[in-house]
This record gives C-alpha cells, sequence and structure tokens, in this order.
C-alpha cells in the first residue's frame, strides 16, 4: 500500500526511478512465488489435488466472473462488509468519543474494551448464527462485534492523545471548549481516526468471510468452504484473488479519501 | 533569512552616540507610570513536596522588557505561567494591569520555547489560528496574518505546513502568530531556547525589531544570560527553588539594539560578568 506515496512523486527524476525499482522488486516477488508453485506442480514435488495450479487458478478467476461467485455471492459478503463497517465504526466512533470526554469512565473502562479487543471475535460467529439465524444478519452482527472495538479504542486514542504544548497553545490563546475540540482535538486525532477505519475495512471484509464460512448459503465464505471440501483447489484460490483485489481496491479508495484530511502527516515523512 | 530592518521608526539617533545611555533616556516605548504586572511576596507551596515560589516581589512597569533567570528547575516558569494565569498561586498579591491573572487575555500575548505550531494547518493558518479564536472574521484575519508573516519575512512561505519549514522558520512563524494580535503584553518562555546558536541571535533581532516598534511589555524567560542583556531593560535574577528575587539590574544599553552590537558594548561585558557571579553563588 505505500506504493502510492511513491506514485505521488511520478515526473520527479529520482523518484520516479526509485518507484521503478520498487515495482520491479514487489513484481519479481510475484512472479518468484508463482514460479515455485509450478515448479512443484510440474515435477511431481506436491499434488496439484492439494495445491492447485497457477495456470488452472487463472483460468477459474477469468470464468468465476459468469457464475453466480460474481454475480451472487460477492454481492452478499459485499453488503455484509459495507452494512457491518458503516454501522460498526459509527457505533465504535460514538462510544469512543462518549468515553473520551469522561476521565473516570474512561479509567475504568479502557481495560475492558482492551480487553474485549483482543477476544478472538470471529469465534463468537456460531452464537451470532444461534441468535440471527443462517442470514446476512448474522454476519454483519459478526462484523459490527469486530470493527467496533477497534474503532472505539481508536477513537479514544485519538481524542485523549496527550499533547500538554498543543494544550497550553489552546489554553493561552483563550480558546473555548468547543473551539478546542474543533480546532485542536478533532483535526488532532484525524490520522489516529483514518488508521482505525483503514484497520476496521480490512477487519470488516475478514469477518464478514468467516461469518461465512460458519454457516449460511451465500457469499464468497460459503463457496470457499465448498471449494476446500471437495478439492477444488483452483477455484478456491480464485476466490481469494477476488477477495484480496477487492479489499486492497476498498482500502485505497478509504485512503484516498482521507487522504486531504491527514495530508500533514505525508508531509511529516517527507522532511525525515 | 530576511529580518526585518529595526532602525524604520526613525529612532536609532541615540545607538552608537552613546551606548551608556542611561535607561531613562527616551524612546518611544519608554516605560510609563502604570504597572503591567505587579506581585508581592507571591508564594506557590504545592500540598505535596516541597515549595516552588517562595515570596516573589516583582514589578513589570508598562513597556519595560523584564528577563528573568536563574537556575534550572527554580520556579522561573512557574512564575510567568501564573502571571498568564495558568497555574493558580497560594499567597501573596499577583495583578496583571490590576486584574486577576487570567489565560486568553485579548491584550496578552504567551510564547513557548517549542513553536507549537498545529501541523495540519498551513504557515499563514496557523497564523492566523490565534485571530480566529478571538472571532475575527476571515478575510481579516487573513490580512492580517498576511501583514505578520511579512514582518517575520516569510510573505512567500504562506501556504507552507509546518512539517517543510525549518525551525528557525517554524519559531518565525510563531512569532507572527505571537504578534498578530497586537498584544500589549507578551510573556515568552525561552522563547529561543530550542533554536541553534546562529538562528538564536538571528531570532533576537527579529524580536527586537517587532518588540521595539510596539509599545508592549514584555516578561520573558531565559537561561541564556546573553539573551537576557540583549533583549532586556531589566534583569531579574531567581533564587534556586523555592524561588526569590535574589537581585535585580538594569541593563542601561542603548535602544535600538542589534544582538551582535550589543554583545561588543563594553557595558555588556561589565554586565554580563556582574551578574554571571551572582548567578553562580545561586548555582552553588
Amino acid at each position: 500500500m505505500s506504493w502510492r506515496k511513491t506514485g505521488r512523486n511520478a515526473g520527479h527524476g529520482p523518484m520516479t526511478r526509485e518507484a521503478f525499482t520498487i515495482w520491479g522488486i514487489r513484481l519479481s516477488i510475484v512472479l518468484a512465488v508463482l514460479l515455485i508453485w509450478q515448479g512443484l506442480t510440474t515435477f511431481n514435488l506436491m499434488n496439484p489435488v492439494f495445491i492447485g495450479t497457477p495456470g488452472g487458478t487463472f483460468r477459474e478467476f477469468i470464468l468465476q466472473f459468469n457464475t453466480r461467485i460474481v454475480t451472487t455471492d460477492l454481492g452478499y459478503t459485499l453488503r455484509e462488509t459495507l452494512a457491518g463497517f458503516a454501522l460498526g465504526t459509527l457505533l465504535g466512533l460514538l462510544a469512543g468519543a462518549l468515553l473520551a470526554q469522561n476521565e473516570m469512565v474512561r479509567r475504568a473502562a479502557s481495560p475492558l474494551l482492551t480487553a474485549a479487543n483482543s477476544l478472538p471475535r470471529v469465534t463468537l460467529a456460531p452464537l451470532f448464527i444461534i441468535w440471527f439465524g443462517l442470514g446476512s444478519t448474522a454476519k454483519i452482527a459478526l462484523v459490527i462485534s469486530v470493527v467496533f472495538f477497534i474503532m472505539a479504542l481508536n477513537t479514544i486514542a485519538g481524542l485523549t492523545m496527550p499533547d500538554p504544548d498543543r494544550e497550553l497553545l489552546a489554553r493561552t490563546l483563550g480558546a473555548s471548549r468547543r473551539q478546542r475540540l474543533f480546532h485542536f482535538v478533532i483535526p488532532g486525532a484525524m490520522p489516529t481516526l483514518m488508521a482505525g477505519l483503514e484497520l476496521s475495512l480490512v477487519y470488516s471484509f475478514l469477518s464478514a468471510v468467516v461469518g461465512e464460512f460458519v454457516g449460511g448459503s451465500y457469499g464468497l465464505g460459503v463457496r470457499l468452504q465448498e471449494f476446500a471440501n471437495t478439492f477444488e483447489i483452483d477455484k478456491f484460490f480464485a476466490v481469494i484473488i477476488l477477495l484480496a483485489i477487492i479489499t486492497t481496491f476498498m482500502a485505497e479508495l478509504l485512503q484516498l479519501a482521507g487522504r486531504r484530511a491527514t495530508r500533514w502527516y505525508g508531509s511529516d515523512k517527507l522532511k525525515q | 533569512m530576511t529580518v526585518v530592518s529595526p532602525s524604520q521608526h526613525g529612532l536609532d539617533t541615540t545607538r552608537g552616540v552613546d551606548n551608556r545611555a542611561p535607561h531613562s533616556q527616551p524612546t518611544r516605548r519608554n516605560a510609563t507610570a502604570g504597572l503591567a504586572v505587579e506581585a508581592i511576596d507571591v508564594g506557590l507551596s504545592p500540598s505535596h513536596g516541597i515549595d516552588i515560589l517562595d515570596s516573589i516581589s516583582l514589578s513589570v512597569r508598562e513597556g519595560e522588557f523584564v528577563a528573568v533567570i536563574g537556575p534550572s528547575g527554580c520556579g522561573k516558569t512557574t512564575f510567568l505561567n501564573a502571571v498568564a494565569g495558568l497555574i493558580g498561586i497560594t499567597r501573596g498579591s499577583l495583578r496583571v494591569r490590576g486584574d486577576l491573572p487570567s489565560p486568553g487575555r485579548p491584550d496578552s500575548a504567551y510564547a513557548l520555547a517549542r513553536d507549537t505550531l498545529l501541523p495540519w494547518r498551513s504557515a499563514i493558518r496557523n497564523v492566523e489560528l490565534a485571530l480566529q479564536i478571538r472571532g475575527v472574521k476571515k478575510t481579516e484575519r487573513t490580512a492580517m496574518a498576511e501583514e505578520a508573516l511579512a514582518r517575520v519575512g516569510l510573505a512567500a512561505a504562506r501556504d507552507r505546513h509546518p512539517a517543510a519549514l525549518s525551525q528557525g522558520m517554524r519559531q518565525r512563524v510563531a512569532l507572527a502568530r505571537t504578534f498578530v494580535t497586537h498584544p500589549t503584553l507578551m510573556m515568552m518562555d525561552e522563547p529561543f531556547g530550542a533554536l541553534d546558536a546562529q538562528t538564536r541571535v538571528l531570532m533576537q533581532d527579529l524580536l527586537l525589531s517587532l518588540l521595539e516598534d510596539s509599545a508592549g511589555t514584555l516578561l520573558f524567560i531565559t537561561h541564556d544570560l546573553a539573551e537576557a542583556l540583549v533583549l532586556a531593560d531589566r534583569v531579574v535574577l531567581f533564587s534556586d527553588r523555592p524561588a526569590r528575587v535574589s537581585a535585580q539590574y538594569d541593563i542601561d544599553i542603548a535602544r535600538p539594539r542589534r544582538s551582535q552590537d550589543v554583545r561588543r558594548d563594553p557595558r555588556f561585558v561589565q554586565l554580563y560578568d556582574e551578574i554571571w557571579s551572582a548567578l553562580k553563588n545561586e548555582l552553588a
């Protein structure tokens, strides 16, 4: 995801060269993995029944666009992911903002939030299926349960970041509580909030797919489970690659949207 | 680095003529009768731990530049923060232009060693911040901020973010932010403490030119004795913690001043030695 940072400087002599090298290394790594994979199957070092083949995976990747995988399942997964992401981050943001206002409550609740956040919450998937059934609701609930704590903790961290100098400046300028919030606290919290959103998006995809894995009739997770059970490894990898491309694309989109808010972060890095 | 010339107001007749001109020699910003800051027996004893301020009695006249020096950790900054209304005192009486100290007075400004620019705001928007907080309208504050940036020689850097400015430039933006509201009481806590020696000298000259142009009063903390002598009309020496005023010195060096000229002044050398030996006693 760091390629955009070099790409942004395309047009400047030395950076273009650097970007070129970075892309060269990146493609070499991908090529090396593909070659090893192909080698393992060509020389019968491993059985393609278990690991598939690059060629087969590529074929299935193209073919799946005409199947229910892309026309139906992808839609389910995307809807669950985005609904859970939107609700989970919104609730997390609200809870975090509320907790950031009151130091006593925050200090009381923080270890509990951290504990909840370090629980492997995807293991709650079977519970949500009992509660909400095999449809999309259980998956959305799972996504919310994962994303809520990530976002709440990031919001608290962002809004309560201790910067005594900035606090002193606000006081000596005579800033009101509202001015302090809008001119000092919220802009200062933006990088942390953006980082929370980006992390939440990736985890949203992950938890939606795991939710589908555990039970249901639609979604990429259901298909993955199916292909693994029937040893259709090429199809399995084709779905994984599709998922990786979409997740990366959406994360980049989110970064692009947030770049304005955190532009000064990038310029900080340029200076070093 | 562009430094605004200090000699634009036709008062440089005193310079170079008689470097030992007494402090009472009339200058435009000469002290008037009123007191900007009046501290009488000010003490601060925290509820636990040792006392910070023992008993500070110190008056700053209107238009006067006063430097406070003293051993590290002696309570200089604490005293300044009490004047700024950032912390309370436990004994004595402290008045700022007759009022109890309170932060964010419209006639005052406070500056720190670290420039504390907001990294997400461009230079001009950082300068505007002080006006924005006071509710000055957008067009008016942009014009005022542009003027302030020009006075510190940074008109061309108006749209650059702090990360893209050098330390000296950042400090000048902070200085523009301090002066943009046209404060008449300035409190500075080691304003150039974080700068390298050369930049510090340039900043002292810039500050002199800004100050000598205004009718303002300056109370500042420093542990650079040379800086105190270059900038101040009076140097106040604090004792080791808990702080008392251990001595005061009138710096009778003519204005307008320039850092390198002042340092060559025989009176500077004399005062430096005198105050330094007193300071050394406090350190011992």
